[in-house]
């Protein structure tokens, strides 16, 4: 005859069958004890309220946090190399890129360009899209003209305003050094190749519209050129928590940038960043891994704007890793990362 | 027509295997959700669980090329989805040792769910109205591996013979376990309630009094 011990055993793992699937021994031990009798009921109820957990509900950017992830994940730094200047790396696992040759995209990168990010916002310079203002629309006018100077690209001068990237800038700037002026000792930015820097003067003067403390810190809205008549706008948000060392992690890697122009291809805005591997890998670290924080991940999301009149029709940024290998970055390497945000 | 299925995410998985971001993140959607609420029901709160979800699928990218196919892409992916939940949890416990409902008081817990030792059952336990929410509650307390038998078994319905093939271990481990799991789920509601009972005992003294 079974004792209890069996019993229990034998009736928590009978749960989930049927009952006619009850072995006779259990059946018989149950019509005669009445304690067991209790403890299936008990494991009955429990199982039942377990069952009853409903799921949770979905981070809205889980796809593209996980992505990011993965892509951070992905890159590790090499010894130091003497050569400079070679972005030859990037441009081959560019051109692995079989369908959209401008879905190039990093965690590194995606992380630097908030890193980017940062530094325009501590530099006092915010961006957004805005063709409601016929102040901007003059302006867009300028910068489609000065982005194609700046590019050598001269199909650009007639680009659709809307296709180009507006810049405005803080005539009331704080005086601290801005992403588009290295810090000194940063040497990679002096390079003689694709230097940002030097190019970076080029952009047209910009002007600070909004607060930047809107959500969670820091709110910035990055111009999407589109066909769409209605301009629609990505946003970087951070937690007010990362702002501090990000804002720091920014500051100390004073790389230059360039703001490229938003391409045909979907609503996208690039930017690019030069510096040496070393450089953007502390970049990310400090970016990734702030101190204070036990968790690497995550550290920032991306989110899309919603329009309130638009949430069906919710916009969502993808996260790509560089090609398709792990990324090994050497350490005085000059690299230059190009990302871009695409609304699908 | 789950045939055809199961051959395209081979033909999926494989691709992804030679590099293919597109098809890594084909996967990364076909099983994100899940994944997430494996994560959430063992971490219990949407941060971590998103940050064990962004972990396990850092680790698929890494370790994509050592599936060989000797289960299917499911089962190793659950297999080293539940093995990096079981991580990140024994990790976040060592970091929480001064949590208010010590590991050591779960210890004690754990080592009275011999079955020879089970506790019985208070009589008005199973009628009362409050028994899912303590049961609920009762599963963020209990060890990583009891929570994540339990979740595998109630909540996701994996027979037997998946967990133990997930847990690579016996069918007769995993029944064994299950019941020590529920042992120990039991133990926790007790001693909540009569904490309960006695929270409710002082504030009706308290009140009394006043």
């Amino acid at each position: 005859m079974m004792n209890c011990q069996d019993c229990r055993e034998e009736i928590s793992a009978a749960l989930c069958l049927p009952e006619e699937q009850w072995s006779p021994e259990i059946q018989q031990h149950l019509a005669e004890c009445a304690a067991c009798r209790r403890e299936f009921q008990w494991m009955q109820k429990a199982q039942a309220a377990i069952r009853d957990d409903q799921p949770a509900e979905l981070p809205k950017n889980l796809h593209s946090s996980i992505m990011l992830a993965v892509a951070v994940g992905k890159l590790t730094l090499t010894e130091a190399k003497t050569e400079t200047g070679s972005i030859e790396k990037l441009i081959a696992i560019k051109q692995k890129r079989k369908k959209n040759p401008w879905r190039l995209w990093t965690a590194a990168a995606v992380a630097a360009a908030a890193a980017i990010v940062m530094m325009v916002h501590s530099s006092g310079i915010l961006i957004r899209p805005d063709n409601t203002s016929a102040e901007v629309g003059i302006a867009d006018t300028k910068i489609a003209d000065d982005s194609a100077a700046a590019t050598g690209n001269p199909n650009q001068t007639e680009a659709d305003p809307k296709e180009v990237s507006r810049m405005m800038l803080n005539p009331s700037a704080p005086q601290e050094p801005t992403a588009c002026e290295p810090a000194a000792g940063s040497e990679a930015i002096d390079s003689e190749e694709s230097t940002i820097a030097t190019k970076a003067p080029t952009l047209p003067p910009t002007t600070l519209i909004a607060a930047p403390d809107e959500i969670y810190g820091l709110t910035t809205e990055l111009p999407i050129g589109t066909a769409d008549p209605v301009v629609r706008s990505l946003q970087i948000e951070l937690d007010a928590a990362l702002q501090e060392p990000l804002l720091a992690a920014a500051k100390s890697h004073a790389l230059g940038y360039e703001l490229l122009p938003a391409t045909a291809e979907g609503f996208v805005i690039q930017l690019k960043i030069e510096g040496t591997g070393k450089e953007l890998v502390e970049l990310l670290r400090g970016i990734v891994i702030p101190d204070g924080y036990a968790a690497s991940l995550p550290v920032f999301s991306l989110l899309p704007t919603v329009d309130s009149e638009k949430a069906a029709d919710q916009t969502e940024i993808s996260v790509y890793p560089i090609g398709s290998e792990s990324v090994s970055l050497e350490t005085e390497t000059v690299y230059q990362l190009i990302f871009q945000f695409q609304v699908k | 027509m789950i045939q055809d299925e199961t051959a395209e995410l081979e033909q999926l998985v494989t691709t992804a295997q030679t590099g293919d971001v597109e098809a890594f993140e084909q996967l990364v959607h076909l099983y994100e959700k899940r994944v997430y609420q494996l994560a959430y029901r063992m971490a219990a709160n949407p941060d971590d669980a998103l940050e064990m979800t962004q972990e396990i699928f850092l680790k698929l990218y890494r370790s994509l090329d050592t599936f060989r196919g000797e289960s299917t892409f499911n089962t190793w992916l659950y297999r080293l989805a539940t093995n990096a939940c079981l991580d990140f949890l024994r990790k976040r416990q060592r970091v929480e040792k001064a949590s208010a409902f010590s590991l050591n008081q779960l210890d004690m817990f754990e080592k009275e769910t011999e079955p020879k030792d089970a506790a019985p059952l208070p009589q008005d336990l199973l009628e009362r109205s409050d028994l899912q929410s303590l049961v609920q509650e009762a599963l963020k307390l209990l060890s990583p591996e009891h929570k994540l038998i339990l979740i595998l078994c109630d909540i996701e319905n994996k027979s037997y013979d998946e967990i133990a093939v997930l847990l690579q271990c016996q069918l007769g481990t995993v029944k064994s376990r299950i019941f020590r799991a529920r042992s120990a789920l039991k133990q926790i509601v007790i001693s909540r309630a009569e904490l309960f009972e006695d929270y409710l005992r002082h504030t009706d003294q308290k009140g009394g009094s006043e």
